[in-house]
């Protein structure tokens, strides 16, 4: 057994090990999961176009006239429903999907219900498509990421208790054996989802009542609060549960560390917490609310270099053997991105550098850091873990894949180097009160139209996953089931255990 | 269901007992870690800033700061609805914090009190275009915001402003010229007998950048020092 840390000797005659059939779990939850990845990858495609038109827009305001005729078209618009259609639709999918599949697999139990998993991602697509066409028809809030109204997002909510109900079940009738750190990150994202989404939901966008919309400027600390939350404690605790199961796995080791693992998570939950008010640096604050959220940020780096690492030492004496591996690469990759935005986000924190980062397009850039490099890379390579397996088709289109990888990654250092540039010139620009704003706008087109260039490549980089992940549904291969499953029975699961 | 985990089958409960016990403390740490930002961030700010009162000058009996006219309101959902917030800020810097007061956007750093009545607080994180904390004490005039607002280049060349043509629309002049008609000249221009005017979403966005001054004194921002 490659189980560290187990309190309790499993019997040998337990369900755990003597699992009558180890391919069930994929059979049971292959619809939900499935339909989760194929909205998400929908929606992927959906943002990818909105972006790029939301940055064209940028350096060539007035060149396409005919879209300040469309209403539906313009910027304020595009920009706000490329953001949600992203998050909601790409990263919260694909993550709610690959958190299906990873309960059941370390739960150990095939849950029988599977209707609630599927009215979620029903609802959550509706949700989704509703709240995008509202913002695009002037129905949105003017808040990041709240945009969508009220009746969309209440959807997503009724979504996610479906989901989460069904997650409570599975984790209620797990087999009893060890509890993963994947887990532990995936619980930790459905609190903190069930808990910011609605507050700030109810205090912020609903139009009339007791007790919202909240007073004043408590508005800017409760949509900070919410935002750091969403980013920090729902779509990171997702990306680093699929990395703590599928590095172990590849690798075929056990994760290093089960006190750097626990000294991770801890860490980033308090950290993540309280670390949203930074962009309020001389805002009309307390002085104690940013200054906690600046120490926060730094701070973030300790459980930022656990995680790091903790995943740098699993893989150490392994690169070489799976280096060849599209999936953990992928995964690996995201990985490492999620240490540089860690640094990043300290740096940026600080208020001698946020001095020249504030207000800029350095914030935009490390945004891209998060959701593309770290969350949605990490998601893809564990999609093209995932959809194989479940179809029971091991064809990966190695070659299409390996296209996706290197114009993402291509993609977002362009983008990456270009906002912070462009972002810091622009900020070393507000910064002296005798540059006028014009000036600076001047300063910032070349690298608005890099930034489309750099958005031109994530599309076809995006453009050319779906196209990988549609060959895989649809082209007919091997449908009988595999009757044994190896690389994810229980017994060779070799993830940390906690507790 | 072919395959469900029979539950019993582990022999006894006591096993089920520590399941339970293991993602309790992960339920109440998490949630204590959580409960506390949401305690310092959400219920502290909503409680302290609901209790805010407008400032009264001693001498002159003068109340500021006061609500908005019920037309602001309306412009506020415009500007909420276009997605101004996402290039425009508001809130005004203290002069060590930032060049903001030098720019001219106020003459000291915005506080809690500034924004007590409004529905909607837009603060804005990022600044591709000027901050309109004070935009209505620059630009008293309505015709220089309508002019914005239909051609941004025709007022700032550089600018990156989309233009908001759709607030705006042609129709026959019936006797007089409307009085908030564009004045265009050149091939923007159009044709004899109509004119340009703004939509009631074009007139209610206006009226609420008009209404956008902080340039009353409160006595916890005093104006800083040159």
């Amino acid at each position: 057994m490659n189980q560290p840390a187990k309190l309790e000797p499993i019997p040998p005659d337990s369900p755990a090990i003597q699992h009558p059939d180890p391919g069930a779990i994929e059979r049971v939850v292959r619809a939900p999961v499935l339909i989760f990845i194929a909205s998400a990858v929908f929606w992927l495609l959906v943002s990818s176009c909105l972006g790029l038109l939301a940055s064209t827009q940028c350096h060539r305001p007035g060149s396409l006239v005919v879209l300040s005729d469309l209403p539906w078209l313009t910027f304020g618009r595009v920009f706000p429903a490329f953001q949600c259609a992203f998050v909601y639709g790409w990263l919260s999918s694909a993550g709610i999907g690959v958190a299906i599949w990873l309960l059941s697999r370390l739960s150990n139990t095939a849950y029988p219900t599977v209707y609630l998993p599927v009215l979620s991602a029903v609802t959550w697509n509706i949700g989704v498509g509703a709240g995008i066409l509202s913002i695009l028809g002037a129905g949105g809030n003017g808040r990041e990421l709240l945009d969508f109204p009220f009746q969309a997002a209440f959807l997503l909510l009724l979504a996610f208790l479906f989901f989460g109900i069904w997650a409570v079940l599975v984790i209620w009738n797990r087999a009893p054996d060890s509890v993963y750190i994947s887990e532990w990150y995936i619980f930790a994202a459905l609190l903190c989802f069930a808990w910011s989404f609605p507050t700030a939901n109810i205090l912020l966008n609903l139009p009339q009542s007791s007790i919202g919309p909240a007073p004043g400027v408590s508005q800017g600390a409760i949509h900070a609060w919410f935002e750091k939350g969403l980013f920090g404690l729902w779509l990171a605790p997702l990306a680093l549960a699929v990395v703590y199961y599928i590095i172990p796995k590849s690798v075929e080791k056990p994760i290093y560390s089960r006190k750097l693992a626990l000294l991770g998570f801890w860490a980033w939950i308090a950290c993540a917490a309280f670390g949203g008010m930074t962009v309020f640096i001389g805002g009309p604050f307390p002085a104690w609310m940013v200054t906690t959220g600046i120490v926060a940020n730094v701070l973030a780096l300790i459980p930022v270099l656990a995680v790091a690492a903790n995943f740098h030492m699993t893989t150490r004496s392994a690169v070489e053997a799976v280096g060849s591996s599209l999936v953990f690469r992928f995964v690996t990759f995201g990985a490492m991105i999620f240490t540089v935005y860690g640094f990043e986000a300290a740096a940026n924190s600080l208020r001698t550098i946020s001095q020249f980062t504030q207000f800029t397009l350095v914030a935009l850039g490390q945004n891209h850091l998060f959701l593309y490099g770290f969350c949605s890379l990490i998601l893809f390579g564990a999609i093209y873990y995932l959809v194989p397996q479940l179809l029971n088709r091991p064809i990966i289109f190695a070659g299409i894949a390996n296209f996706h990888f290197w114009m993402s990654v291509a993609g977002l250092t362009l983008l990456w180097f270009v906002l912070t540039i462009g972002g810091l010139i622009q900020g070393f620009g507000l910064e002296d009160a005798k540059v006028s704003m014009d000036s600076i706008s001047d300063l910032l087109k070349p690298f608005l139209m890099l930034q489309s260039l750099g958005a031109l490549i994530i599309f076809v980089a995006n453009f050319s996953f779906a196209v990988a992940v549609a060959l895989i549904f649809l082209l007919p291969g091997r449908v009988r089931w595999r009757s044994h499953v190896p690389e994810t029975s229980v017994e060779r699961t070799p993830e940390v255990t906690v507790a | 269901m072919a395959f469900a985990r029979s539950r019993d089958f582990s022999g006894e409960n006591a096993g089920g007992d520590r399941r339970v016990n293991k993602f309790a403390k992960l339920f109440f740490g998490v949630f204590a870690l959580f409960g506390a930002s949401w305690l310092g961030l959400v219920a502290y700010p909503y409680i302290t800033f609901a209790g805010l009162q407008p400032n009264k000058d001693p001498n002159t009996g003068a109340v500021a700061p006061q609500g908005n006219p019920g037309t602001a309101d309306q412009g506020a959902r415009v500007f909420a609805a276009n997605g101004c917030v996402y290039c425009h800020t508001q809130f005004v810097r203290d002069r060590n914090e930032g060049s903001d007061i030098e720019r001219g956007w106020g003459e000291r750093r915005t506080v809690a009190r500034d924004y007590m009545f409004d529905r909607q607080v837009f603060l804005g994180n990022a600044r591709l275009g000027a901050d309109l904390t004070n935009v209505g004490v620059r630009q008293s005039d309505p015709q220089w915001y309508y002019r914005l607002l239909y051609d941004p280049q025709s007022l700032h060349p550089a600018s990156v402003m989309p233009s908001f043509r759709y607030l705006f629309r042609e129709q026959r002049v019936l006797g007089q010229i409307s009085a908030d008609a564009l004045k265009l000249n050149g091939p923007g221009a159009p044709p004899d007998g109509y004119e340009i005017v703004p939509t009631e979403d074009g007139k209610a966005i206006v009226a609420y950048l008009l209404s956008l001054k902080r340039n009353y004194a409160l006595p916890e921002a005093p104006k800083p020092a040159e």
